[in-house]
């Protein structure tokens, strides 16, 4: 299938709609890795659809257009508020109120104050690991609430990707997460104090396929 | 093409020729990141249509990308590199195949499942913003209500279009010509954007 084809055919729309054959779905794949005009073409729609998808999601969740107001009814007095068909609403509302002032005096100050503390600029220790043959000890200072571990792959990065995965000394998996490669840095990662407990450790990289590329043994010490 | 900018999805231009080739085999930063971006929604697109595990399109998405690098790095490489995309299809093609002979194997039914594809990818996350929102929202309006209607069906729904076709009486021409003019307003707005973005001052 050559661009023109392509066109004539509109097969980056059927494309889109699950209307091409088996056959001309592989042939229009073909062609797209290497046209640029028709690749753009498909990007374009992907874009498209993903946000048309978020718009009609918002549409749904958006609440019907409320009827016009009831007239308010003539020759009432303050007792009009008692009656029970208002006086729920109302005692609703004032609870709101409540929940709304106890908000605004004490939990969201407190709340801007644990976030000013989380957020507020601080050292994080960092420890280089290395392949060898017994564990790397690793101490902890006391103030730190997080450590970083950083590393170098035994053999040249080929992936834009890893995947990490920390272990304890019986092997059980205590936690697994993403290595995105940055060029020219080692790969990092950043624990949490709270997550562990002084002892033995292990991390190991994998691919996404799950082949084994490097193990690195650590022994944690939280002074 | 359209830059970064607006729709973000327009990538700048590359040859892949033999200098384009022998860079990414070398390492060079610049040409690996260019090649990982360019062929990651590609690939993207095209696992979408055949596996409904996002989990299992990304990990065959990687595989491929390692084999690719894998062979532009042996002796004798890749013989014609203006072909590198159509060989990045084709690895990918194989992986795949290898993905459901595994599947087979350990006695999972095959996820081609195209019609019932319905996997979040890590595509449509990144590419929805505020932006893009409002000049969707701004073509869907200027649609008549069925129009509204099919694309509804189409693109949220992800209806079977024959199915769709039937019930609102209309072709599949039809189905056809309403996304691509959906899609060609939509780039139209986004361009006024950038256009727009980028004003110069006149002091």
């Amino acid at each position: 299938m050559d661009h023109q084809e392509a066109l004539r055919m509109q097969a980056s729309e059927r494309y889109m709609l699950g209307g091409l054959s088996s056959s001309e779905q592989e042939e229009f794949e073909e062609h797209f890795f290497t046209c640029t005009e028709c690749a753009e073409d498909l990007r374009l729609g992907a874009v498209f659809k993903a946000n048309a998808r978020a718009v009609f999601r918002e549409q749904s969740r958006r609440p019907p257009a409320t009827s016009p107001a009831v007239s308010p009814q003539q020759g009432l007095g303050w007792w009009t508020w008692l009656r029970p068909a208002l006086a729920a609403p109302l005692a609703a509302a004032i609870t709101l109120l409540c929940v709304v002032a106890y908000q605004n005096s004490v939990t969201i100050p407190r709340l801007e104050n644990t976030l000013a503390e989380a957020t507020a600029p601080q050292s994080v220790p960092s420890f280089a690991l290395k392949i060898a043959r017994g564990d790397e000890p690793i101490a902890v200072p006391k103030d730190a609430h997080s450590f970083l571990l950083n590393f170098y792959l035994p053999q040249d990065v080929v992936l834009p990707q890893y995947v990490g995965e920390i272990q304890a000394a019986s092997g059980a998996k205590l936690q697994s997460f993403a290595l995105p490669h940055v060029a020219g840095q080692p790969f990092a990662v950043l624990l949490r104090r709270s997550d562990f407990s002084s002892g033995a450790y292990v991390l190991k990289v994998y691919t996404a396929q799950r082949t084994e590329i490097a193990t690195y043994r650590f022994d944690l010490k939280f002074e | 093409m359209y830059g970064d900018i607006s729709l973000g999805v327009g990538m700048e231009f590359a040859s892949f020729d033999r200098d384009y080739v022998q860079k990414l085999a070398a390492r060079d930063t610049e040409v690996e990141r260019h090649f990982t971006s360019y062929f990651s929604d590609l690939l993207a697109i095209k696992l979408r249509t055949k596996l409904r595990s996002q989990q299992m399109a990304d990990d065959v998405r990687q595989e491929t990308f390692l084999r690719v690098i894998q062979t532009l790095r042996k002796e004798g490489g890749l013989q014609h590199p203006e072909r590198l995309g159509a060989f990045v299809n084709s690895v990918c093609n194989n992986v795949l195949l290898e993905t459901f002979r595994n599947l087979v194997k350990h006695g999972q039914a095959p996820e081609e499942h195209p019609e019932q594809a319905d996997i979040s990818i890590d595509l449509e996350r990144d590419v929805v913003t505020r932006e893009r929102k409002q000049a969707v929202e701004r073509v869907l309006n200027e649609l008549p209500a069925k129009d509204r209607d099919i694309l509804r069906a189409i693109l949220l729904e992800e209806r079977d279009k024959d199915e769709i076709c039937k019930e609102l009486s209309v072709s599949s021409e039809y189905l056809r010509v309403l996304l691509h003019r959906a899609k060609a307003r939509f780039r139209a707005l986004m361009e006024k954007a950038v256009a727009h973005t980028f004003l110069p001052v006149f002091i």
